[in-house]
């Protein structure tokens, strides 16, 4: 990664959150819950998603991979090729996103073998079965009945082993407090639930529609809501304890991979949980040296 | 790396900053690329047949799309029977069809539509109105203290407020409710009203429509034609009350049952009802009672000249749900402006048969809509692309208003003006002309179809573009 693609990441990370808002406010506007500042809340959504495409367009064309490149340049001509009438239903456009796919698959493999990340492979299986998985929707409309709620956790225990690659004490207790603040914005909602069954449904409604997935059994809302708490606590203790574009990374993939399932929307959604996993293995960090650091 | 890059690259921020803001401002709404559609409108020759769905030749050559379904209500373990729909379509220049298909081994036959019956004060079968079936669990008293209360539990009339109770959720009920409490504990809610499905529903009392073999709903099929700007993402509907801003029973209902949740959107869409649009005199008791040849009867000043089969067209938006013609036999009529709307409800043609455990419905409409129907109707045009939902009532299994399958997101639809691509090949054999055809496709082979050719052409690219990468990177 060159060092001048920084800033973009700052705005990739800007842009990130307020993409959530766009994810958040779109779906749940309809529901009988008042959202206070709505309308402004969902401009903001649409400034992350521009916001998103174009600061990731550019931190993936300035790579040094050549592949990430490629992908770079399709996310960059992604709103204009949007231009083009009918690009959608043109068989042109369906190779472009197999294209992707492939191409993406190929750069997670191709990363994690290279930071040494071996935990995250359970992460890429996911983020790959998502992948497949939207696109059969896409073009073939089948739909691939499974326990999403699994993969999701499956990311999950992959991002606590990550957490522990670094075991420097004070910095692994930092990055949990600041972890337990970010979990603190949806844990709340895992308590109401567990006893509220009024709540249970309306997040049932909510988290579904902003996250793509679809839960067989509507009782498991709760640990739903708890998963998205961890993944957030692991978006910031990831961010504290590994590095930030590990973090960054990490909440990309948590907040889109499971879109596929709805049929993607946006190209956008297609490819941040690809990128999101390549940011996770910028680095290369080894659990092997930093146990030997800790016993010095 | 040199200082002009290095502005450049410097500039670039305020630039995406810059871009992004005005872009959002403008309020572009495909900003960025959207993902594939799904289903493609061929052009053909002839016309199709709504007294034999699915038998124009053309429709040999049109492959199925596939579309899974979701329960639209999934909080219900009764909902979301049917898991996939399949579709076709096809234009002739003047008109579109469309055929669906899905699987359904019990037949709601002899259904009564609520609606239809309602107008016809001699209607008597199964599916004259709703009843709730209780979440198992569910328990009840009655509350002394609302002595100008009365219920009605297994017949017998109680002074007080009939209470539900399910896991200490408490749920009041309205003056006069009727519950039966059947020997295994069920308790069926009588007269359902939406406000009140509304709120067993989200009081987690819902467990579905009851039905057993002589109390049933008709089947459905529905197709959702969006009429906003943008991409939708919600094909859902409010789950409400009768009209928006209902007060029922001390309740505020913010949306009325039926209108769209997409927000600021509105769509079109055909309905077709086992119970009640079926030209089927046998099955169809409405058609059997020769109700839409009866102007009395439906308050239309026209009727059915054909007298086919159709599907009633609706009209929803934010605010509520219509029903395009000024009758309003299943929802509040749209306008009452008879001549703009002259023979609309039964502009849309449908036909239907059940055969081998399948409903196959055959829509047939105009691509142009006249002028008095464009507010509420879709009017469709070549090459451009409309988003398109299904939704799938089983009224045998105890479907029925909500509780349905529905596609999980709107499916995007284009008009082309290319042939099919002929790759199914078909045998078809008329046993009876409105009742059964037995139909077999030969499965054509994989390497035929579109999508696994553009997949495999895909990933060869795909692999082409990173050897070529590897072999310069190399260097």
């Amino acid at each position: 990664m060159r060092k001048e693609a920084k800033p973009f990441f700052i705005l990739l990370g800007i842009g990130a959150v307020l993409l959530s808002f766009y994810q958040f406010i779109t779906p749940i506007s309809y529901l009988p819950i008042t959202i206070p500042f709505e309308d402004q809340l969902y401009r903001l959504g649409f400034i992350g998603l521009y916001l998103s495409t174009f600061s990731l367009g550019i931190i993936g064309l300035m790579d040094e991979d050549k592949s990430v490149r490629v992908l770079g340049g399709l996310i960059i001509l992604s709103p204009l090729i949007a231009l083009i009438p009918n690009y959608a239903v043109s068989e042109w456009w369906e190779v472009i996103e197999i294209f992707t796919v492939v191409v993406g698959s190929f750069i997670m493999v191709k990363s994690v073998l290279k930071s040494n990340r071996l935990p995250l492979i359970l992460t890429l299986f996911v983020i790959i079965f998502n992948e497949i998985e939207g696109l059969d929707e896409q073009i073939f409309h089948n739909f691939i009945y499974t326990s999403f709620l699994t993969l999701l956790y499956l990311t999950l225990i992959s991002g606590f082993i990550l957490l522990l690659y670094n075991l420097k004490l004070k910095r692994l207790l930092i990055s949990i407090g600041l972890g337990g603040l970010a979990m603190g914005i949806y844990l709340p909602l895992f308590f109401l639930t567990l006893h509220n069954r009024f709540l249970e449904m309306i997040f049932a409604l909510v988290f579904p529609a902003v996250y793509g997935i679809s839960i067989s059994n509507p009782y498991n809302i709760p640990l739903l809501i708890l998963a998205y708490s961890l993944a957030l606590f692991l978006s910031v203790a990831l961010a504290v304890n590994i590095d930030l574009y590990t973090g960054l990374g990490f909440y990309m993939i948590e907040t889109t991979t499971f879109l596929g399932l709805t049929g993607f929307h946006y190209y956008i959604y297609m490819v941040f949980p690809i990128m999101g996993f390549y940011f996770m293995n910028l680095k290369r960090v080894t659990f092997a040296r930093n146990w030997n650091v800790l016993n010095r | 790396m040199s200082l002009s890059r290095k502005g450049g690259l410097l500039l670039l921020i305020p630039l995406v900053v810059a871009l992004s803001l005005v872009l959002s401002v403008f309020n572009i709404t495909t900003p960025i690329a959207q993902t594939t559609p799904q289903i493609t409108v061929y052009r053909v020759t002839g016309s199709g047949d709504v007294n034999n769905p699915g038998a124009a030749p053309f429709w040999s050559q049109i492959p199925w799309v596939n579309l899974s379904l979701t329960a639209n209500i999934p909080n219900a373990p009764t909902s979301g029977l049917t898991h996939y729909v399949l579709v076709k379509a096809a234009w002739n220049g003047s008109w579109i069809f469309v055929l669906v298909k899905w699987y359904a081994p019990e037949p709601a036959f002899g259904a009564w539509s609520a609606a239809a019956a309602g107008i016809y004060p001699n209607a008597q079968g199964p599916g004259l109105f709703r009843l709730d079936e209780l979440m198992p669990g569910t328990k009840y008293f009655i509350e002394s203290n609302y002595t100008n209360y009365v219920a009605v539990v297994n017949g017998n009339l109680y002074h007080g407020r009939l209470v539900l109770n399910y896991s200490g959720v408490l749920l009041p009920t309205p003056n006069g409710s009727q519950i039966t409490v059947l020997p295994n504990g069920t308790i069926i809610f009588w007269h359902s009203l939406r406000p009140m499905e509304y709120l067993l529903y989200n009081y987690g009392m819902f467990y579905g429509y009851y039905a057993n073999s002589s109390w049933y709903y008709p089947d459905r099929v529905a197709m959702m034609w969006y009429l906003g700007s943008g991409v939708p993402t919600e094909d859902g509907m409010h789950i409400g009350g009768k009209y928006p801003g209902q007060v029922f029973d001390g309740f505020n209902f913010t949306y009325a049952g039926g209108s769209l949740k997409q927000p600021g959107g509105a769509a079109n869409i055909w309905m077709w009802v086992s119970g009640a649009t079926w030209n089927n005199a046998t099955y169809d008791p409405a058609f059997k009672a020769n109700l839409w040849e009866n102007e009395n009867l439906t308050g239309l000043p026209y009727v059915d000249p054909g007298n086919h089969g159709f599907a009633v067209p609706l009209y929803t938006n934010n605010t509520d749900m219509y029903e395009v013609d000024t009758a309003g036999v299943w929802y509040t009529p749209v306008s009452s402006n008879a001549n703009a709307l002259n023979g609309s409800l039964y502009f849309i043609w449908t036909g239907a048969k059940w055969d081998n455990g399948s409903w196959c419905v055959e829509f047939a409409r105009p691509m142009a809509v006249p002028q008095g129907y464009l507010p509420w109707m879709v009017n469709i045009t070549t090459g451009k692309t409309y988003y398109v939902a299904f939704a799938v009532w089983q009224g045998r299994l105890g479907e029925t208003l909500f509780d349905k399958s529905i596609t999980p997101t709107f499916v995007q639809l284009q008009v082309v003006n290319s042939s099919p691509p002929t790759s199914t090949t078909s045998s078809t054999s008329t046993t009876s002309p409105s009742t059964s055809t037995a139909s077999s496709s030969s499965a054509p082979s994989p390497l035929s179809s579109p999508a696994t050719v553009v997949t495999i052409v895909g990933v060869v690219i795909a692999v082409i573009v990173l050897i070529v990468i590897y072999a310069v990177y190399r260097k």
